[in-house]
């Protein structure tokens, strides 16, 4: 019995069979009543403002999506962990995660380097992650019906914004301050990149170390070589404090930012000096009195459940649940990962009211959206500037 | 150039004030306290807290977290170091380590203020002092200041009074201390207090310069490289080795290619430590056999 | 109770000393080889970590335990291994010719940071080390043809005799393979002329000199040989998590090494295992506990810090000796029941001696 072709026939026949079954499962996080969401966020490390943020915001929009009967009947559930932005934390949450909570989707995962240690977790297991709070390019390309995301890449905003502004304030000299890490890099390329197409190249470089609190000999670099156009790659506390250290020294230059300067922290924490200060925006910041009535009622929705303002990480934080929603309702009663993608693939553009822009996905291209536009700080307060 | 220089002091001023309270432990302990930075951090947050929420002008938030930090090293002292009386440095460390991360997890669990960051108002914010074509701000120049005045203070302490010689006493043989009738506790109660007031006064002085939040306290990882240099048993040793520290960072920030300033302080601690074992204006101990 | 009853000098450097040892440690490696098929995959994984961290923790041991060296930074050494081992598999090296270089790399490495350690004691040795490890972890953001800089780098499964480790039971068998040969060499070590050496450098460095041991030739073999361990411990890092950058190999992974051996016992080996199984598991208890917390003290941010900060003070004030000490307390208590008495293992009162005067 166990010779000859036909016991090898037979074995190939069930190893067929046996290697089908899985692509029919029924995806794991999904029951007749419940859809397991699962978020890796930053609760204890350097990060752990924009996650406290960002949870509350993907709360509020769950609990509204329970009130009004859930999706297709079943009823969301959110579990968060903390990945202390460790890799290695990341990499054993995703585990509980993924194999032992059984979530169906991953939203909002936060921080690149967590993101690559879980991704590899849950792919294994056909777990979609949707949206990641970060804006590595891998978290969308090469497209996988695995990677949808929602925040372009830094280099992209930076190439094609930065000779406009260098036009428009007429500046004569470039030099760029940024931090040495992934983040920094990639904006100091893509400023580089677009001033060199109109000719322009830096006249000086400085790069800091994250977590440095003293830019005196960075700013005197920039000071020497007398630019006055200055591309910042930096985040919260060093765009104010380099700002501060420059005009202490009576340095005044056009200083411009990447969208990760652009949250409402830098103008609290520097006051006078980080006004007219650049940086690119996408999704303006839901300040409670916005000229926008939508936010204005989201705002005091939000004040009204967690007793603080929102800010501009509750507002992804709400969008992507909320986007996620209408691919899953688009799924239908049948909802694995498969028809989850599809679902986003053939949706076509979601609108929101708050002001986020369009969001698109299509078969070829897994980026939502890659609108970005100029904001300055005019006042202590973030205004668009065409 | 002289600009530089003159941040460098500055910024190295600032490692010294935190200096200064790893060596006012180890000077009457002998053991190297990791929670500094981290005491700091809570110092700062206190005096927020205070501005913030019961409206106190800038000089009584900043005594009463004085006194609020000081009983906190108290207790700190005698809930968990003084348990450990006698059994080897070892252990102390690691148990500041723990206290480190411990203040790291409550600040951070405080509700609304915890993750956030946030800066303290103080009377002198913003405003700069002109030289001769130098520039520096306020807030450096009150740093130097209060370091250089504390300095002399702790220094006074330690060799004209009789606390500062019994604790000094304590730190080389505590059993003799003991015979002599030194109260070796309460005097290393007395020693935590103050580092703890130290490292509140600390972190009111540098949340204009970086902020108050979460993280803070890890400035406190190139205070250490300034104790060191300095020599760990010396108090003007501890600014010395700060502005050493802080003068060679700018400096190699300006002139030095990409990277050599994060690690410039490293640099010149391991420097100096091989060929002064006991750093710069430390006492000089052979071990006799 | 057990009486050994001993016939023969070399019956104290025996590796098993009588037969209820080969009773228990049979019954562990026998359950260990089963259990990939009996845990479920998410615990697989976390015993996987644990023999990681293992392997980096007989590093440690031996540095901190056996001879006396505080280092604190040992995410050096270990993000070396990691570095070298991924650089030369995804070129195409085999798993066992890459992790001979990463030997090399890492005990060249352990000699040079050694030098400071002959000048140095103490804490300040774990200053410099602290220092030593933050300079090497910018050497690994900037040189970036070697390491990818900060975007890190991927990392292929360990292939071996055309056998591809990619999940987490093949992973098992090849982690556990190489820290039982490991934990076999050091203990080999510890009775050897050498690892008494180590211990006497420990005890006291001049009564060890006067006795004609080498000081400054044992501590460097020390440093190389805990460096070449931890340096395998990273490369089976590498292959764990398959995918790395500078970034995970920072100064606060240093401290989890140094806690862990302390928390786990020192100078033991079984400690190593207990510390390693000490600090893997408790961010996923904690995340399973917040589980059952109210909601409003579960999700804040830090949690986890204060409960980590708690059992470290904990530790030391109510167990220096470290988990392995507890464990020896129990398994006393059992052994001579009923005449375990109270103060068994209480230390003598000591006064703190000025470590720069005596």
């Amino acid at each position: 019995m166990f010779k000859g072709r036909r016991f090898t026939h037979y074995c190939a026949v069930a190893a067929f069979f046996a290697a089908a079954v899985p692509a029919h499962a029924q995806s794991q996080g999904v029951t007749a009543n419940e859809i397991l969401i699962g978020t890796i966020q930053d609760l204890s490390g350097p990060l752990a403002g924009f996650s406290k943020m960002a949870v509350a915001g993907m709360q509020m929009r769950v609990d509204e999506i329970n009130a009004a009967g859930g999706i297709q009947g079943r009823k969301l559930k959110l579990l968060v962990e903390d990945s202390a932005y460790s890799p290695t934390r990341g990499a054993q949450v995703a585990q509980k995660l993924v194999n032992q909570d059984r979530v169906f989707v991953m939203a909002g995962t936060i921080g690149t380097v967590v993101n690559n240690a879980a991704m590899p977790i849950q792919f294994e297991k056909n777990v979609m992650n949707f949206a990641p709070l970060t804006t590595a390019r891998d978290m969308f390309e090469p497209v996988n019906k695995l990677k949808f995301a929602i925040l372009d890449d830094y280099y992209g905003a930076m190439k094609e914004h930065s000779p406009v502004l260098y036009k428009r304030v007429n500046a004569k000299k470039a030099c760029a301050v940024y931090q040495d890490d992934e983040f920094g890099l990639e904006v100091f390329r893509g400023a580089t990149d677009g001033l060199k197409s109109i000719g322009v190249t830096m006249a000086e470089t400085v790069t800091y170390k994250r977590g440095a609190t003293d830019f005196s000999s960075q700013v005197a670099r920039l000071r020497g070589a007398s630019c006055d156009f200055v591309v910042m790659g930096t985040l919260i506390r060093e765009t104010p404090a380099v700002m501060a250290e420059s005009r202490k020294t009576g340095f005044n230059p056009t200083f411009f930012g990447s969208i990760g300067a652009y949250t409402e922290l830098i103008p609290m924490l520097g006051r006078e000096a980080v006004n007219g200060f650049y940086a690119v925006s996408s999704t303006p910041i839901p300040y409670p009195d916005s000229p926008n009535p939508a936010v204005r009622k989201w705002a005091a929705d939000f004040k009204a459940r967690a007793n603080t303002d929102p800010q501009l990480f509750t507002l992804y934080g709400y969008w992507i649940i909320d986007l996620l929603s209408r691919g899953m309702d688009r799924a239908g009663k049948n909802l694995t990962t498969d028809t989850l993608a599809r679902a986003f693939e053939t949706m076509g553009t979601q609108n929101s009211p708050l002001g986020v822009p369009p969001t698109t996905f299509t078969e070829k291209n897994h980026l939502g959206s890659s609108y970005s536009t100029i904001s300055q700080i005019q006042n202590g307060r973030w205004v668009e500037v065409k | 150039m002289l600009q530089i220089v003159l941040s460098g002091v500055s910024q190295g001023c600032i490692y010294g004030l935190i200096a200064l309270g790893f060596v006012l432990i180890y000077k009457a302990t002998e053991t190297v306290s990791f929670a500094q930075g981290e005491l700091m951090m809570v110092g700062s947050f206190t005096a927020f807290a205070m501005m913030q929420f019961l409206g106190l002008p800038f000089w009584m938030a900043l005594v009463a977290c004085l006194l609020a930090l000081a009983l906190v090293g108290y207790g700190l002292e005698r809930v968990v170091i003084r348990p450990v009386l006698g059994q080897t440095a070892l252990a102390v460390v690691l148990l500041t380590i723990g206290i480190g991360y411990v203040a790291r997890g409550l600040i951070a669990m405080t509700p609304v203020i915890g993750t956030e960051t946030h800066t303290l108002a103080v009377p002198y914010a913003g405003k700069t002092l002109e030289l001769g074509g130098l520039v520096i701000s306020y807030d450096h120049l009150v740093v130097i200041g209060s370091t250089v005045l504390i300095c002399l203070l702790l220094y006074l302490m330690f060799h004209f009074t009789r606390i500062g010689i019994a604790l000094r006493a304590s730190s080389q043989n505590q059993l003799a201390a003991y015979y002599m009738g030194i109260p070796v506790k309460r005097l290393n109660s007395l020693v935590w207090s103050m580092a703890a007031g130290l490292a509140c006064l600390a972190g009111v002085l540098l949340a204009p310069i970086t902020f108050v939040h979460v993280n803070m306290g890890f400035i406190g990882l190139k205070a250490l490289p300034a104790a060191v240099v300095g020599g760990f048993t010396s108090l003007p040793g501890a600014i010395l080795g700060g502005i050493i520290i802080g003068v060679a960072e700018t400096l190699s920030g300006f002139y030095l290619p990409e990277g050599f300033k994060e690690v410039a302080a490293y640099v010149v601690m391991l420097a100096v430590l091989l060929i002064f074992p006991s750093g710069l204006l430390g006492e000089r101990t052979r071990k006799k056999v | 109770m057990r009486f050994l009853f001993k016939t023969s000098y070399l019956q104290d450097i025996r590796l098993i000393q009588h037969s209820g040892q080969v009773l228990w440690i049979g019954l562990l490696v026998v359950g260990l080889l089963i259990s990939p098929a009996l845990l479920p995959e998410f615990w697989l994984a976390q015993l996987n970590l644990i023999l990681v961290y293992a392997m980096v923790g007989l590093g440690m041991m031996i540095l901190l335990g056996y001879t006396g060296q505080l280092s604190l930074g040992h995410a050096a050494f270990f993000g070396l291994g990691a570095f070298v081992q991924a650089y030369f598999v995804n070129r195409g090296w085999p798993f066992f010719g890459a992790l001979s270089l990463v030997i090399v790399a890492n005990i060249s490495l352990g000699a040079l940071i050694a030098l400071p350690a002959l000048r140095i004691k103490g804490i300040f040795l774990g200053i410099a080390t602290l220092a030593l490890g933050l300079i090497v972890e910018e050497v690994f953001v900037k040189w970036e043809s070697f390491t990818n800089g900060t975007s890190g780098l991927n990392v292929k499964p360990a292939e071996l005799f055309g056998l591809v480790f990619n999940s987490q039971q093949r992973f098992f068998y090849l982690a556990f393979g190489l820290v039982l040969v490991c934990t076999w060499m050091t203990l080999n070590l510890l009775r050897s002329p050498t690892g008494r050496a180590l211990i006497a450098i420990r005890d006291s460095e001049i009564s060890a000199q006067s006795m004609g041991i080498q000081a400054g030739k044992t501590k460097i073999t020390a440093f190389m040989i805990s460096a070449a361990f931890t340096g395998i411990g990273g490369a089976l890092y590498a292959h764990y998590l398959r995918h790395i950058s500078p970034e995970n190999f920072t100064l606060l992974l240093s401290l989890d090494f140094a806690l862990m051996v302390i928390i786990g016992g020192l100078a033991s080996i079984h400690g190593v295992f207990f510390g390693a199984l000490f600090i893997v598991l408790m961010p996923p208890l904690i995340a399973i506990g917040k589980d059952f917390l109210p909601a409003g003290m579960a999700n804040t941010a830090g949690l986890q810090n204060v409960v980590y900060g708690l059992i470290l003070i904990m530790v030391v004030l109510f167990e220096p000796r470290g988990l392995y000490g507890r464990w020896l307390k129990i398994r006393t208590y059992f052994q001579i029941f009923p005449f375990y008495r109270r103060g068994m293992f209480r230390r003598q009162k000591a006064f703190q001696k000025s470590e720069r005067l005596h």
